[in-house]
């Protein structure tokens, strides 16, 4: 499976669907959400991703309709809805644990929908038949929730959610319960379902992977905040923020004055080290950077690229196809994964080695929020 | 493993002291006592098989309407009790823990109380002197009759038995996940519907437990109505206390109190099949 996704290719022109302008929700005095404004276009697929109490979820409730803002606007398909209850919003939610009626069978569940919206019996049959076929469970109308598995359970929530055809469909965590296996194969269900259907999506996460793998655009948020609202690529490639460097998992990180070298290339002192940075760094007197943890080489022989330090291996954990090492170059740790080739295995923790990377491979970012 | 097997005494060895308990003091007297409902004799005096005493009963039309206002004064407390109770179960879903913890322990309080004390109480408020009559005199309304009648024995029969309603359905009401309300309230569903198609048919265990012992308890009760009540409105337990101990008509009291359970068990079934069944119904039709 690829790391990131393309975008849809008529995504990026499209009118939009959902605008937040300024929403800010707080409880008890504390700010969960704070001054939050994203415009998502139709047919797209974005993610809200950030850890845990970070307002994602208040979030996708606020929009689903479940509870109010203090402040700011909201817009779908350019009309107001802050004051449309619930029911008549349009926003099909999925819920974590999804919240299925246990007294309902399958066919009931995703039958709720159009019931409640007073559709004839038969186009409700067929609409219960076309999105139990969405979501490749066609024979199980008649069984009850609990007789399902969790990743059964998953789809038959995601086919009474799209059995309305929602102008927007919520995803909330929804394949947080379950193992990792089926997870990689739920999401990229949900992508096939989001392709057929082209219905504007809306899925909060904490897990990266599953953020980068399904969005056209990821909406990083941190504390209430909105943190950088970019493609996959660019979130990881240019994380405009410390924070946003920390949670894709730079931990590699490079601070300190750039000078001119003697070539006139850019090149940044961290603490005794002299690094190489891209040549169309600006000079300053505080630059940010980081290496990400795959393209950092090492090896048990001097190599003749730029960047190269000697370094001492602190760990080396096997996975599998990669390890991931841990080393030392002076006082400073870095992080690195690689592929598990023999050589590399043959290492032993406090071996000298050197460590490598190309200077075109480091991402700067901007450090104004901690 | 033959060890797996072999057959274990030691649970029946554990539950023997409360087998032979029940036993000698509850299905030895109950059995003794359907047994006597058939005998032609007093206790202890010999007799053969009859059918005479359920055949007489069953001919008085006073003993038949006995178990005929039995059977409605139990029900419509019943019906009252869950009118009343469901509405406070919603109200306890509402509140913080706290809140609810509070509220629950003041409308449980009363069951700690003796029966007998509570019906007083009413005694004090309802009689023709009492609190309300003479409220109502002194604002220049007419006093009102409610009791030693039918509705003061349901009156009193009715805060008798809420706290065990309320109880019952809180298990179910409170269990009920919040999210499938918001799931219903998203997929369309008005408050009305959140209310009549996922939260009414999720409580219906609740509610079945809750019609069952408050049906069965009321049907059996015997002090309220007897306080309560007057000679219009006499209930089954009444009757089959002054037979045995007034006119020590033994068999008599025993073919009652036989009557009796056969027609809370047969009630108690319809109720459950009836609610099972309806189940489905509740929600889409």
């Amino acid at each position: 499976m690829t790391s990131h996704r393309a975008e849809s290719p008529d995504a990026r022109d499209a009118p939009e669907m959902l605008a937040l302008r300024g929403i800010t929700k707080s409880f008890g005095g504390a700010v969960v959400v704070d001054g939050l404004t994203l415009s998502i276009r139709k047919g797209e697929f974005v993610s809200i991703l950030g850890p845990s109490g970070c307002g994602k979820t208040t979030t996708l409730r606020i929009v689903a309709g479940f509870m109010q803002p203090d402040r700011g606007e909201l817009l779908l398909g350019g009309e107001r809805i802050d004051n449309v209850p619930s029911h008549r919003r349009g926003a099909a939610m999925v819920f974590q644990n999804y919240a299925l009626f246990p007294h309902l069978t399958v066919f009931d569940n995703v039958a709720f929908g159009p019931r409640m919206h007073k559709v004839p019996k038969t186009a409700v049959a067929r609409k219960v038949e076309q999105a139990l076929e969405l979501v490749r469970l066609p024979q199980l109308g008649s069984r009850y929730p609990r007789q399902l598995s969790g990743g059964q359970q998953q789809r038959v929530a995601l086919a009474r959610a799209i059995a309305l055809d929602p102008k927007l469909l919520l995803l909330d965590e929804p394949l947080s319960n379950l193992d990792a296996k089926l997870r990689k194969e739920l999401r990229t269900e949900f992508l096939e379902i989001h392709r057929v259907s082209g219905i504007t999506t809306l899925f909060v996460t904490h897990d990266i992977e599953e953020a980068f793998s399904v969005s056209d655009r990821v909406a990083v948020m941190n504390q209430g905040r909105l943190e950088q609202f970019d493609t996959p690529v660019a979130i990881y490639t240019k994380p405009r923020t410390r924070f946003v460097a920390d949670f894709v998992g730079h931990a590699n990180v490079l601070e300190g004055p750039l000078a001119r070298d003697a070539n006139g290339a850019p090149s940044l002192s961290f603490h005794e080290l002299q690094v190489r940075v891209p040549a169309s760094s600006a000079v300053q007197a505080n630059g940010h950077f980081a290496v990400p943890n795959h393209l950092l080489s090492i090896s048990a022989k001097a190599m003749s690229s730029e960047n190269c330090f000697r370094a001492r291996l602190v760990s080396l954990v096997y996975l599998g196809a990669t390890v991931q090492f841990r080393v030392r170059i002076g006082e400073q740790v870095f992080n690195g994964e690689a592929h598990a080739t023999p050589d590399l295995l043959a290492l032993r923790q406090g071996d000298d080695v050197y460590v490598s990377w190309r200077s075109a491979d480091m991402i700067e970012f901007d450090a104004g929020s901690a | 493993m033959p060890e797996a097997t072999k057959p274990s005494w030691t649970p029946y060895l554990f539950s023997l002291p409360a087998l032979v308990f029940l036993g000698l003091l509850f299905v030895l007297p109950v059995a003794s006592l359907v047994l006597l409902s058939f005998s032609s004799a007093k206790p202890g005096a010999g007799g053969h098989f009859t059918l005479n005493v359920y055949a007489a009963i069953l001919s008085d039309r006073y003993e038949a309407l006995m178990i005929w206002r039995t059977l409605k004064v139990s029900f419509v407390t019943t019906v009252l009790t869950l009118l009343l109770a469901f509405p406070v179960a919603l109200y306890l879903r509402q509140i913080s823990p706290k809140a609810r913890m509070l509220i629950s322990f003041v409308l449980i309080s009363p069951l700690l109380t003796s029966v007998v004390v509570r019906t007083l109480a009413w005694v004090i408020l309802l009689s023709p002197r009492g609190l309300l009559n003479t409220a109502l005199v002194s604002l220049g309304l007419d006093p009102v009759k409610l009791i030693y009648n039918e509705p003061g024995v349901i009156i009193g029969l009715t805060h008798v038995f809420f706290g065990y309603m309320v109880l019952s359905l809180m298990t179910s009401v409170l269990n009920i996940d919040e999210n499938l309300l918001l799931a219903a309230n998203n997929l369309g569903a008005s408050n009305w519907h959140v209310l009549t198609k996922v939260i009414l048919p999720l409580s219906l265990p609740g509610m079945l437990a809750g019609l069952v012992l408050v049906f069965s308890m009321c049907a059996s009760t015997y002090a309220t109505p007897r306080l309560l009540g007057g000679s219009s409105s006499k209930v089954l337990a009444m009757e089959i206390y002054d037979l045995a101990t007034g006119y020590l008509e033994w068999n008599e009291a025993a073919a009652l109190a036989t009557i009796l359970f056969v027609v809370i068990a047969l009630v108690v079934w319809a109720g459950t099949r009836l609610v099972e069944s309806g189940r489905r119904r509740v929600v889409f039709e």
